[in-house]
């Protein structure tokens, strides 16, 4: 073995060691980095606000506190929550957590929206940080007029689709369908409804059925279970499960409003979170949104109904990764 | 005569090689096994003095080991998290590699020339052998290592797990003909 060998071979390592260093420097952040957050909330009592943000593995950073610039120097109690790791990055979930009498006022006439926090990190640093656009109402933001719908069933799954059900105790005729942040989720929110009574009919039969099942095993608790009786009451649940998130109706956007519908229909709404662009950077944010039924009752009367539709991203190394990319081109 | 002292080195490299660690702890430093190697070779060196040269290092090692007496109790398979700290430790681990193979070098070396001025050939073979597969298998250790930091924590278990099996079984076979060296001075 000669020197100059060893030596080649060391600075090759070197090299190597400088130019892997070099590269996890550029991931690092160089401060949290928030998330943007679509919410619109009721203040009913109080409030607790989810707000996420990566921090560097390298760095032990926790929110302290905050302040709502609408609200005053008031500082707000901030619960640090659960964390998942990632390559180079912590994503953290923090809730703020705003009790009646903090926000009151602020509240008084028709609620207020939250774009901007100024936060308090453990480390001493105080930042002012975007976080998206917070809604938040005085009242329900959508409830209006005596309710004509009837709730049937709602659900919502991990693959950002839900639905909901709804049955008419009287005549009413849908005028259209609103969202908030319609420019924001163009193009990435789609929704559809669908009126088809036969189909649903059957649909919400099997559902009452399964739910009968349920409250006769129940009341049977004490009986050995027979097998059978299981697998059946499986099959239906799986059956009324996947016809309940199968989108058989027509998207918002190309239907002919106003939509007639007679007392004892059923509409059910279903809505999926996702845009015809992979690369849709709106995958990243965080969505809790209501879609607004408008609708008229036959005396004239105008009626506006919600439904609430949400969407929580799963991230993986690579989307991590893209995100902070992204955040940097900004 | 010298096999007393072969056996003694045998014993550090074996105190070397394992880590019984509780709550982060060492209960086997390598610092000792580092000063009884050292000891071995300081003897040795009546025998061959290429085995001075080994020593050297040795004592680089030994002063590096003191690094290896306390580590946070991190199981890689609960996760590889990189941070400072990580970093800090992977290139001590680096340049360890680095002296370790310098060292077993010198030794081997050493032990080629005994063999040939003993007519030993098969130790010989033996010995060359064992080099070539230490060098290359440390060298892709070496190598390696640097990307631990930036590639997806799964691929750093799929590599990390098998390749630090494959040098531990290179380095028994080390340590193994060292024991092969006892027996035959």
């Amino acid at each position: 073995m000669n020197i100059k060998k060893i030596i080649i071979g060391v600075s090759f390592i070197c090299l190597l060691w400088i130019a892997n260093l070099l590269y996890f420097q550029f991931q690092q952040l160089d401060e949290p980095m928030f998330l943007e957050h679509y919410y619109e909330l009721s203040a009913y009592d109080d409030i607790d606000i989810p707000i996420y943000y990566l921090v560097n593995n390298n760095e032990d950073i926790e929110i302290s506190f905050i302040q709502i610039p609408q609200l005053g120097d008031i500082d707000i109690y901030v619960e640090n929550y659960k964390q998942n790791k990632y390559k180079y990055h912590t994503l953290k979930t923090s809730f703020i957590k705003l009790k009646g009498e903090e926000y009151k006022n602020a509240i008084a006439k028709e609620g207020f929206k939250i774009t901007d926090l100024i936060v308090s990190f453990s480390n001493g640093d105080t930042k002012i940080v975007n976080i998206g656009q917070i809604f938040i109402y005085k009242n329900k933001p959508c409830l209006k007029g005596d309710n004509p719908f009837k709730f049937v069933s709602c659900g919502s799954s991990n693959n950002n689709k839900g639905y909901r059900t709804l049955s008419l105790r009287t005549p009413v005729t849908v005028a259209d369908f609103e969202y908030i942040l319609d420019k924001k989720l163009d193009g990435f929110l789609r929704v559809y409804i669908d009126a088809n009574n036969d189909d649903l009919s059957k649909v919400i039969k099997q559902s009452k059925e399964l739910e009968n099942m349920e409250v006769e095993q129940k009341s049977r608790s004490n009986e050995i279970v027979v097998e059978k009786n299981i697998k059946e009451e499986m099959d239906l649940q799986r059956e009324v499960i996947n016809m309940m998130f199968n989108v058989d109706g027509v998207e918002v956007n190309n239907i002919d409003f106003p939509l007639k519908l007679d007392k004892n229909d059923y509409l059910k709404i279903n809505y999926e979170f996702m845009s015809e662009d992979d690369d849709d950077i709106r995958y990243y944010n965080y969505y809790k949104v209501y879609a607004r039924i408008m609708a008229e009752k036959d005396n004239g009367d105008k009626v506006i109904r919600d439904c609430k539709m949400h969407y929580t991203p799963h991230f993986s190394d690579s989307d991590i990764k893209r995100l902070v990319k992204e955040r940097r081109k900004k | 005569m010298y096999s007393e002292k072969y056996n003694k080195l045998f014993w550090g490299l074996v105190i070397t090689l394992f880590d019984f660690r509780i709550m982060g702890f060492n209960i086997l430093p390598d610092l000792i096994g580092y000063i009884i190697i050292i000891s071995a070779l300081l003897s040795l060196q009546s025998h061959h003095k290429g085995y001075g040269k080994a020593k050297m290092f040795a004592i680089v090692l030994l002063v590096l080991s003191v690094t290896d007496i306390y580590q946070i109790d991190d199981n890689i398979l609960n996760g590889f998290t990189v941070n400072t700290t990580t970093i800090i430790f992977m290139i001590i681990s680096s340049i360890t590699v680095i002296l370790d193979i310098l060292m077993v070098y010198f030794i081997i070396n050493t032990i080629l020339e005994l063999a040939l001025s003993s007519n030993f050939d098969e130790l010989y073979e033996t010995a060359q052998f064992r080099w070539k597969a230490y060098l290359i298998i440390n060298s892709i250790f070496l190598l390696v290592s640097p990307f631990m930091i930036n590639v997806p924590e799964d691929i750093v278990i799929l590599i990390i797990i098998p390749l630090t099996l494959i040098v531990m079984i290179i380095k028994i076979m080390f340590i193994g003909l060292i024991r092969q060296v006892s027996k035959v001075y």
